[in-house]
């Protein structure tokens, strides 16, 4: 081929604790689709966001068509002819599909939108990509993938050179997406370039032409697609030292503390799986599989549609997060700052927070009381802390997770969910909640681990189950547990 | 030092290692040496100000606005509003003349009036719970629904009760020196409250609801019960004012609780309460009181027009809410 239209040329962004993608260079010629694979984190959104003008890279440059460009804000990007097609729709429900194509570039005439002008060309393009669409119907009445077509409509109207379909498969079906693939292929033939990213690698295959993988914010590699095959891609995508995660596995595990038969939700279908004392059993899968509102509805957190849970072998009522104290269970959530802790409280009270029944006589309070139960769980999980008195909002992610850790130990959780226990922690600290979970499954302590950091969940876990749009796809034991099988059960790669 | 620990143990951060108490405290302090400087204003602007007698009748003033203000403040510490306060200390003034123009004893008489001042509260909690509306609207509704209630009480009119018991005649003149006996109760109704959410359980959970819903939820805590606890006892209060409110204008006006206004919300906040929730003390709230009871009364002294008055009292609650809001950084 010859020169590329676009050149990224070693670009580094850099977020407080993570370098998001670390000199990372890719180039893309005319009429290519250049596809992106990574696991979790490894920096294709970040990579998209740079395009797109919503962040700024830090390091690097970007040439486009010989030029050095710089893409200070969305409006740049779509001047220079970058625009994404999200996983999830940005159309505005309430209008018609023209007035969405056309949206902030209506044509006027004598100071009035001109509708007629309007719906012609938004008709043509339409038609252009061969789709059964009337620009005059409204976009509430249109199926995903028509929306995910309006979409791409409205990209090629702004005159887009580059395309970037973000998971374009997410939200519609099979046979849509064989649509969606003749249409880039028609707009390929006709010099449009693409970029697309999807954890579906096998559609890597069928639309693509050569493949990038990102690990970690790094580029692994770039692969003519009909070079390679899925297991290559998958062992670029993995391959990282365990050493300071890992912690030896040789707990005793006992009986079995929680049995959930048939899970359904909104989210998740048919879950079935089981957690025994003193084992940390890691929940792994790609963001959306459903791992945490799986977690949530054994909280009862979410509403549950179906299924059965049982806790020391008799079956429980879990209505309520109350229902789940009650039979023994402790959830760390994934976002401290909504669901974990109460910014503007101390560390006392959000350390005794779920055990103030046990902690009030007649409904007082005894502060003495709890003064002794907090200072030690300070000193205990060493929380970095002027005083117990000290509100939430000024200690560290790291601490303010200690915090929460407490609040569920106070409540002697014989069952604890951890989602995502270290994000947004040091690596210091990080090392420290390794111990700590550890330690408490050695104390007989049943741990659900969901993580989407593969190190945590290999280094830690005595069984995985993997998940895979709601659903547990696999099962795997301690011998079988490698970042490779995680991966290759969690990437579609299974029928 | 040992006083600035004292101070912060009463606002409830007394963490002498924290770097933000300082700025905490001025933070907090403000509504005190705004009411310190007002005071010294109003003696100086007007003569009369500093007598007893005027002293006496501010302090009488401001108790009605003070009950309401208190159900208020629990209400706004939880994170919701009550717009119905006003609507129902009209209800309970005019359910108490018709009660006692019926011949009730004034002990049944309170208590039936509390009962359905509470009901009110309880309601407003319920519905905003179980149907997890914005409080504002569904409390707005219940406020005309109060109104109407009063109309009704009341046969459309106002009610002039005869032969009135001495216990009630003397209710709002009754002094303990040259404090009102009403202030006093206040105080008592204060000094409880304040027990109440520093140190119990449920005073707890009231401010974590208005600190995060979803952590309480999360962590065990039946957060209706505690929103329907914080509106009975602003329906509680709001009897309170309204027995209280009788008992100065000795008849059931129906319309009485609209003279109270936005000011019950101006004085919560005028206190440093945040209307978003999980901060603040109900005892700044008499700060809040005060202050408005202060200004107003200033302003008559002064010989104001009504009018005047009016945009005098609606920008000092509008400037005040901006450093209130301010402060938050």
């Amino acid at each position: 081929m010859n020169k590329p239209m676009l050149q990224v040329n070693n670009i580094t962004k850099q977020f407080p604790g993570v370098k998001a993608l670390d000199r990372v260079s890719i180039d893309l010629y005319e009429g290519e689709v250049l596809c992106i694979a990574g696991e979790n984190g490894a920096g294709k959104s970040t990579l998209i966001k740079i395009l797109s003008g919503v962040f700024m890279l830090d390091e690097g440059e970007i040439i486009l068509n010989d030029e050095k460009v710089n893409i200070k804000n969305p409006l740049t990007a779509i001047e220079l002819g970058f625009s994404v097609v999200y996983q999830e729709h940005r159309l505005i429900n309430n209008l018609t599909v023209a007035e969405n194509i056309y949206f902030g570039r209506f044509p006027m005439k004598r100071g009035f939108v001109d509708y007629r002008k309007l719906n012609d060309d938004a008709q043509q393009i339409l038609n252009r990509l061969g789709m059964n669409i009337r620009a005059s119907e409204l976009v509430s009445s249109l199926g995903s993938s028509q929306s995910q077509m309006v979409e791409i409509a409205k990209a090629l109207s702004v005159g887009a050179k580059i395309m970037i379909l973000d998971e374009p498969s997410a939200a519609i079906t099979d046979s849509e997406l064989e649509k969606l693939f003749e249409i880039i292929k028609d707009l390929k033939s006709e010099g449009q370039s693409f970029i697309y990213i999807s954890h579906r690698l096998k559609e890597l295959f069928e639309i693509g032409d050569r493949v990038a993988v990102l690990k970690d914010g790094k580029l692994v590699g770039v692969e003519k697609v009909s070079d390679i095959d899925t297991k290559k891609i998958i062992s670029m995508m993995v391959g990282r030292d365990l050493g300071e995660v890992y912690r030896p596995k040789d707990r005793e595990i006992k009986e079995e503390v929680l049995r959930v038969e048939n899970l359904t939700n909104d989210i998740v279908h048919d879950c079935s799986f089981t957690v025994r004392a003193g084992e940390i059993v890691g929940f792994s899968g790609l963001v959306g599989s459903g791992r945490s509102e799986l977690a949530e509805s054994v909280f009862g957190y979410r509403k549950r549609r179906a299924g059965d849970i049982f806790v020391d072998g008799r079956k429980v009522r879990i209505r309520t997060p109350k229902d789940a104290i009650a039979n023994g269970m402790g959830f760390i959530t994934e976002d401290r700052k909504t669901t974990g802790v109460i910014l503007n409280k101390s560390v006392a009270v959000n350390t005794t927070f779920a055990i103030l029944d046990k902690l009030s006589r007649a409904g007082f309070v005894n502060t003495r009381e709890e003064k002794v139960l907090v200072d030690n769980y300070i000193k205990k999980l060493k929380i970095k802390t002027p005083s117990d008195k000290q509100e939430a909002q000024f200690l560290s992610g790291g601490n303010q997770q200690k915090v929460i850790l407490a609040k569920w130990l106070l409540t002697e959780s014989k069952f604890l969910i951890c989602d995502e226990p270290t994000k947004g922690i040091d690596v210091g600290t990080k090392q420290e909640f390794y111990n700590i979970l550890d330690d408490l499954a050695r104390q007989g302590i049943a741990i659900m681990l969901i993580s989407s950091e593969l190190p945590e969940i290999v280094g830690l876990s005595n069984r995985v189950y993997v998940m895979q749009e709601g659903r547990i796809v696999k099962e795997l034991m301690e011998d079988e547990i490698s970042e490779e099988t995680i991966t290759t059960y969690s990437m579609h790669e299974m029928e | 030092m040992k006083i600035k620990n004292t101070f912060m143990n009463l606002i409830g951060n007394n963490d002498p290692a924290s770097k933000f108490n300082r700025k905490k405290m001025l933070t907090t302090l403000s509504p005190v040496i705004g009411l310190v400087a007002l005071f010294i204003l109003a003696s100086s602007l007007s003569n009369v100000f500093l007598t007893a007698s005027n002293l006496t009748n501010v302090l009488r003033q401001v108790s009605v606005l003070g009950f309401a203000a208190l159900g208020m403040t629990i209400v706004i510490i939880t994170g919701n509003i009550d717009l119905s306060i006003i609507g129902n200390v009209s209800m309970s003034t005019t359910l108490v003349a018709v009660l006692l123009q019926n011949g009730w004893d004034v002990v049944p008489m309170i208590l039936v009036v509390l009962l359905a001042s509470s009901t009110i509260g309880l309601l407003n909690g319920l519905i905003i719970s179980y149907f997890k509306i914005e409080s504002f609207v569904i409390t707005m509704g219940m406020q005309v629904v109060c109104f109407g209630l009063s109309l009704f009480i009341a046969g459309g009119r106002t009610v002039i009760v005869d032969n009135l018991a001495p216990f009630m005649l003397n209710l709002a003149s009754n002094k303990l020196g040259m404090i009102p006996v009403m202030f006093i109760i206040l105080l008592g109704f204060y000094t409880v409250f304040y027990i109440f959410t520093k140190k119990t359980k449920m005073g707890r959970y009231i401010y974590a609801l208005g600190g995060n819903e979803e952590v309480s939820y999360v962590s065990g805590v039946n957060v209706t019960i505690v929103r329907t606890t914080a509106y009975i006892l602003s329906g509680l209060m709001a009897g309170v004012a309204g027995i209280f409110t009788f008992s100065r204008s000795l008849c059931g006006d129906p319309a009485a609780g609209s003279a109270l206004g936005m000011y019950v919300v101006a004085a919560v906040v005028i206190g440093g309460t945040k209307m978003s929730g999980g901060r603040g003390s109900v005892l700044f709230t008499i700060i809040g009181i005060l202050i408005i009871g202060i200004i107003n009364n200033t302003l008559n002294l002064v010989g104001f027009e009504y009018y005047a008055q009016q945009i005098i009292q609606g920008l000092i609650i509008i400037f005040a809410v901006v450093i209130s809001s301010k402060k938050r950084r």
